[in-house]
């Protein structure tokens, strides 16, 4: 019996103590401590400095070599050993949704990290929550020349997207412009076997579609091939969206733009919408468009099973599902074009906003710098201008930086493009390339470019040259007018946002009448839409 | 009833428990605060501003509100019928097999589902029901169209509400098949010397002896009337169904974490939680008048 309270005893101050021990000590903020860091952007700390870290991992990334983890690979070992500088990951999930939710939950308990890399929405949920280190000084006394280069090429668009009443609250990453646009990836070795032209038109994309469906592409004798694949998440801007499609009609969903009056509207309920509705509406009728595609789980699934020849996607699509599709099939040869072409032979497409993540510091941490100085470094090792980081693997998921964050050209994509083209066609030496490029060329050089062979070294090669080929084309590009969130959004986005994707999907699978678009006009009006506007417009100073 | 000279130990044995109930229920009913505030993590609980009702209001104001409440109701009182209906049944069923083998593998068998999560369960539903699945190649057969089953409105509802029970019974089963067990043998034996038949046995012994097990579940289950199933329609839902499959928890969950209302998450939270109570406390009451079921 006494030994039955010993251990009962013993349990119940276990589970009391465990829950009391993480209830974390605030740190003292040390407002001495940044002064006693020279201003060298690629500092070599005389301790270690550690960092907590929030960090979004993929479970199905298997480039990391055997021995190597999460938390301790090439990447994070550089990093300590040019900056002494060692990064915990402190809070970890799946990339994408479960991740990001789960920052919201450390947010929500004001449990955050040191350093994460978060989202516009967050980032400005935390600046207004006061849960951040103001960084003007940290930037202007550490950030490296290479990193305020790239910034200087945005024209200084991308430190005022973390700027809030003049204080930097985050060093913004620079998306490149050339994710935007969505091509038309199509396999070039069914277009050759059925005789047919690369499409350039909209009726062009149905014919292809239709043929690929009918007649049997893929030689198996089971009609089991499909026309063009859609997004289960978001038929505009998601996997296989068709963002190409509105825009060709001119409409730009969840965009704000500038209506023929020269006052600013939303592209969701522009009347061109409804047009690019009733075209996908018919290929959906006449079984073009998969006719499951909104229930798909997994967007990708019928590229990479070789059963679709077409999709939409930007320009580093061989890094994604197209790896697997070449993997699964390697007779298919996928390239990727600008279509649908407009009457006058341009590609309407859409810009993506100038930054779209941002690394946060909690405020008040000892060395704030220190993150500065681990994105220098950072940048400094990804671009290659580090001599050092030529002993990197480039095989190695550049995901597995500790701390990332893409900070380059704005036309990044294009560059390198020119670069790599040119120099396979002899007209330009390797070496005149800049080093990331180098290695890139050296690697698929060496492995024939033959994805069969390396697919590592094939896919940055083919998405340099194939997939970009089409930014170099006649782009119109749409710019989005307002990208962060105003009062009555954060109130009636929920309620807006289910009925456009609702409404939207209804149309184009038939399961509502094509004038039920006119009907979620008025009620997007009436339940906020008028009040987001005259925001949007106040915000935008019109 | 002589009166227990007071024990230590055994009110020791409690501690742990109500350490835990303290640990995990009490304290963090300090953050229903947050249904009454415009939270800002940032600021906490402390320097959050105070809205009052404001959270309430925009709920039922929502365009959307009357048709997330009557998916809520009619999916969650369709699996509390059915999932009392279904185990009764199948237990009696059960419970007629003689060989001792067959009745435990069954049983086994039905109840493995329960430790099945969703998220897998979802998958194998979704490729069953795709529009080249196995359900559709076998309307085919008759030549009949394929149907889009995730994707239609009349069928979702049923899906639901069918796959849930699909899931569940075996496990209900469970405290049937106890409850059966427990049936005095001799009962039987008089009622058969007598010339009961069968079906006469099972109407006048075996179902006015399960009555109270019967109605104890029911009432109890009658606290669940708003949890249609998070887990289950998350994973099956799709932009298609939300007329019909839109329940409140995914709502909160798109409104609340996605859109970053905490204040209207925990507003729902706490809604849902004291129209259970309330509930519940109707259920107690009526579990001790029909069933003479106490806990106090």
């Amino acid at each position: 019996m006494k030994k039955w309270l010993i251990v009962l005893l013993a349990s119940a101050m276990v589970i009391v103590n465990g829950c009391a021990s993480t209830e974390k000590n605030e740190a003292e903020p040390e407002q001495e401590a940044t002064n006693a860091v020279p201003a060298d952007p690629y500092y070599k700390y005389p301790e270690t400095v550690t960092l907590t870290v929030a960090k979004p991992l993929n479970p199905e990334d298997k480039s990391l070599p055997s021995g190597d983890t999460v938390d301790n690979n090439q990447f994070t070992r550089y990093i300590f050993d040019k900056t002494n500088i060692k990064f915990d990951y402190s809070l970890t999930a799946k990339s994408g949704d479960p991740f990001t939710q789960k920052v919201q939950v450390a947010i929500a308990s004001n449990d955050i990290p040191d350093v994460m890399v978060v989202g516009e929405k967050e980032l400005r949920q935390m600046v207004e929550a006061d849960q951040l280190e103001d960084l003007t000084q940290v930037y202007e006394k550490y950030a490296s020349p290479q990193v305020k280069d790239f910034y200087a090429t945005t024209e200084g668009k991308a430190l005022k997207k973390a700027t809030f009443d003049d204080k930097l609250m985050a060093i913004p990453n620079i998306v490149p412009q050339g994710d935007a646009p969505y091509f038309l990836w199509i396999r070039q070795d069914w277009l050759t076997k059925l005789g047919l032209e690369q499409p350039k038109s909209i009726d062009d994309i149905a014919a292809v579609a239709k043929a690929f469906i009918e007649k049997d592409p893929d030689g198996n004798g089971k009609a089991d091939t499909i026309g063009l694949p859609g997004s289960p998440v978001d038929l505009v801007y998601g996997d296989n969206a068709f963002a190409s499609i509105f825009s060709y009609y001119g409409a730009y969903p969840k965009y704000w733009m500038k209506d023929a009056s020269g006052s600013v509207v939303y592209g969701s309920i522009q009347p061109q919408v409804k047009d690019a509705l009733a075209k996908l509406r018919e290929w959906y009728a006449a079984g073009l468009i998969d006719q499951e595609f909104a229930l798909r789980k997994e967007a990708y699934e019928l590229t990479s099973g070789g059963k679709s020849g077409m999709f939409f996607g930007p320009w580093w699509m061989p890094w994604g599902p197209l790896g697997d599709a070449v993997k699964n099939d390697p007779k298919s040869e996928w390239i990727a074009l600008a279509a649908p072409l407009t009457a006058d032979g341009k590609f309407n497409t859409h810009t993506v906003p100038v930054s779209n993540s941002f690394v946060v510091v909690k405020k008040g941490i000892k060395h704030p710098e220190a993150v500065m100085i681990a994105v220098n470094t950072t940048v400094a090792g990804e671009r290659g201008t580090d001599p050092d980081a030529k002993k990197l693997d480039n095989r190695v998921n550049p995901g597995f930086w500790p701390l990332r964050v893409v900070i380059e050209n704005a036309d990044t994509v294009t560059r390198k493009h020119d670069m790599l083209v040119n120099t396979i066609a002899g007209k330009m030496k390797p070496e005149e390339m800049i080093p990331e490029m180098q290695e890139i060329y050296a690697k698929a050089k060496e492995n024939n470019y033959d994805p069969a062979k390396d697919l590592g070294s094939w896919q940055p090669y083919y998405s340099y040259t194939v997939g970009s080929d089409p930014l170099n084309g006649p782009l119109n590009a749409a710019e989005n007018l307002f990208t962060s969130i105003t009062k009555t959004m954060e109130l009636k986005n929920a309620t807006l946002d289910k009925m456009e994707k609702e409404t939207y999907l209804k149309i184009i699978m038939g399961k509502e009448p094509l004038e039920a678009f006119d009907t979620f006009v008025e009620q997007w009006k009436k339940l906020g839409g008028e009040q987001i506007t005259s925001e949007v417009k106040e915000a935008l100073g019109e | 009833m002589k009166k227990q000279p007071f024990a230590f130990h055994y009110h020791l044995m409690l501690l742990p428990g109500i350490v835990l109930l303290i640990l995990f229920s009490i304290v963090p009913m300090f953050g229903i605060t947050i249904a009454f505030q415009n939270f800002k993590p940032g600021l906490g609980f402390w320097r959050s501003e105070w809205v009052g009702f404001d959270n309430f209001k925009y709920l039922f104001e929502l365009p959307d509100s009357r048709i997330i409440l009557f998916n809520t109701l009619f999916i969650a009182i369709g699996k509390i019928i059915a999932n009392m209906i279904v185990p009764v049944v199948f237990a009696l069923l059960l419970n007629e097999v003689r060989t001792a083998w067959l009745k435990r593998s069954v049983q086994t068998i039905v109840y493995l589902p329960h430790f099945l999560s969703w998220v897998i369960l979802a998958g194998i539903l979704s490729d069953l029901l795709s529009m080249d699945g196995l359900i559709n190649q076998m309307i085919g057969a008759f030549g009949a169209k394929p149907i889009m089953f995730l994707g239609s409105n009349s069928w979702f509802p049923s899906i639901v509400i069918g796959s849930d029970v699909w899931k569940e019974f075996g496990f209900g089963t469970i405290v049937y098949l106890a409850a059966l067990t427990g049936i005095n043998p001799s009962l039987y034996e008089a009622a058969a010397i007598d010339g009961a038949t069968r079906m006469q046995q099972l109407r006048y012994i075996t179902l006015p002896s399960l009555k109270p097990t019967i109605i104890l579940l029911a009432t109890l289950s009658l606290g669940n009337v708003l949890n249609a199933g998070f887990d289950q329609i998350f994973n099956l839902y799709n932009p298609l169904v939300y007329d019909s499959g839109d329940i409140i928890d995914t709502y909160v969950y798109r409104a609340g974490l996605l859109q970053v209302q905490y204040g209207l998450a925990t507003a729902v939270g706490l809604l849902k939680s004291v129209i259970s109570f309330v509930l519940i406390i109707i259920s107690y009451v009526l579990a001790s008048k029909f069933a003479n079921y106490r806990i106090f």
